[in-house]
C-alpha cells in the first residue's frame, strides 16, 4: 500500500488509561456468568449454543446442536440468534476474548447470556460427546 | 487479550501497509509513546490512528479519533478508508 510512516502504539488502551486520558465507550460491561460443562449438558435442550470459534475448528468437533457464528461475524449475523432462549457462548479455551461478545449480545437485548467455562477444551477434557 | 490484538495488528495491518514499500520493509516498526501520540492527536497533526481490533471490541471502548479496521480485513477495505496522502503518519494499536 506504500505508506511510509507507520508506527505502533503498543502501550494501547492500558497505557492510554494509565496516563489518565479518556476513552470513547459504547457497549456497557455486564455480567456474563460461567456455566460448567456438566451443567451445560443438563441444559442442552433449553439453550441456544453459540459456538464462536472459526469454522474449521467447529468442523473438527462441536457440541451437538450448536450453531457456529465466528466471533468476528457476530455483529453482522446476530439476528440469526433467537431472542427467547438462553444463549451459551462456546469458545475454544474459555479465554477472556469472548467477554465483549457477551456484552455485545446483552446490548442487543439478549437477556440471558452465559459462557461455557473453559470452552471446548474443558468440554473435551471431561469426555463429553462431540459431533463432527 | 491486548497482547493477542497486537500480534494481529502486526500480521494483518502493518505487513500489508508496508508490503509495497521495500525500503521500509526491512525496518523495525517504530514505537510511539502515549504522550507523543496524545500530543500529535491534540495538535491535529493529521495522524491516522488505526485500531485493528474486532468491531465489537472497538465499540466497547477505543481511543477517541481512532478508525476501526479489524485485523484481516485490510485487503478488503476500499482505499478511501485510508489516507490518500501516503506520507500520513499511521499509528496502529
Amino acid at each position: 500500500m506504500g505508506y511510509k510512516n507507520v508506527e505502533v502504539y503498543s502501550e494501547g488502551i492500558p497505557g492510554w488509561v494509565k496516563a489518565g486520558f479518556p476513552l470513547d465507550q459504547g457497549i456497557p460491561r455486564t455480567e456474563i456468568p460461567p456455566l460448567a460443562p456438566s451443567q451445560l449438558q443438563e441444559k442442552l435442550e433449553d439453550a441456544y449454543l453459540l459456538d464462536i470459534r472459526l469454522a474449521n475448528s467447529y468442523e473438527q468437533g462441536h457440541i451437538k446442536g450448536s450453531h457456529n457464528i465466528p466471533t468476528n461475524l457476530i455483529s453482522q449475523r446476530f439476528q440469526e440468534i433467537p431472542t427467547d432462549k438462553r444463549i451459551i457462548i462456546i469458545s475454544g479455551v474459555g479465554d477472556p476474548t469472548w467477554v465483549p461478545t457477551g456484552w455485545f449480545l446483552k446490548s442487543k437485548g439478549y437477556k440471558e447470556v452465559m459462557i461455557l467455562e473453559g470452552g471446548m477444551n474443558a468440554w473435551q477434557k471431561e469426555g463429553l460427546p462431540l459431533d463432527k | 487479550m491486548r497482547k493477542r490484538i497486537s500480534l494481529w495488528a502486526y500480521l494483518f495491518i502493518l505487513v500489508p501497509l508496508l508490503l509495497f514499500t521495500p525500503s521500509i520493509w526491512a525496518a523495525d516498526f517504530p514505537e510511539i509513546s502515549t504522550s507523543d501520540l496524545k500530543n500529535k492527536l491534540d495538535a491535529n497533526e493529521g495522524v491516522f490512528l488505526l485500531n485493528a481490533e474486532s468491531d465489537i471490541d472497538f465499540n466497547v471502548e477505543h481511543i477517541p479519533g481512532a478508525a476501526n479496521i479489524p485485523g484481516g480485513t485490510l485487503g478488503e477495505i476500499t482505499p478511501d478508508k485510508l489516507p490518500q496522502d501516503k506520507d500520513t503518519l499511521i499509528v496502529v494499536y
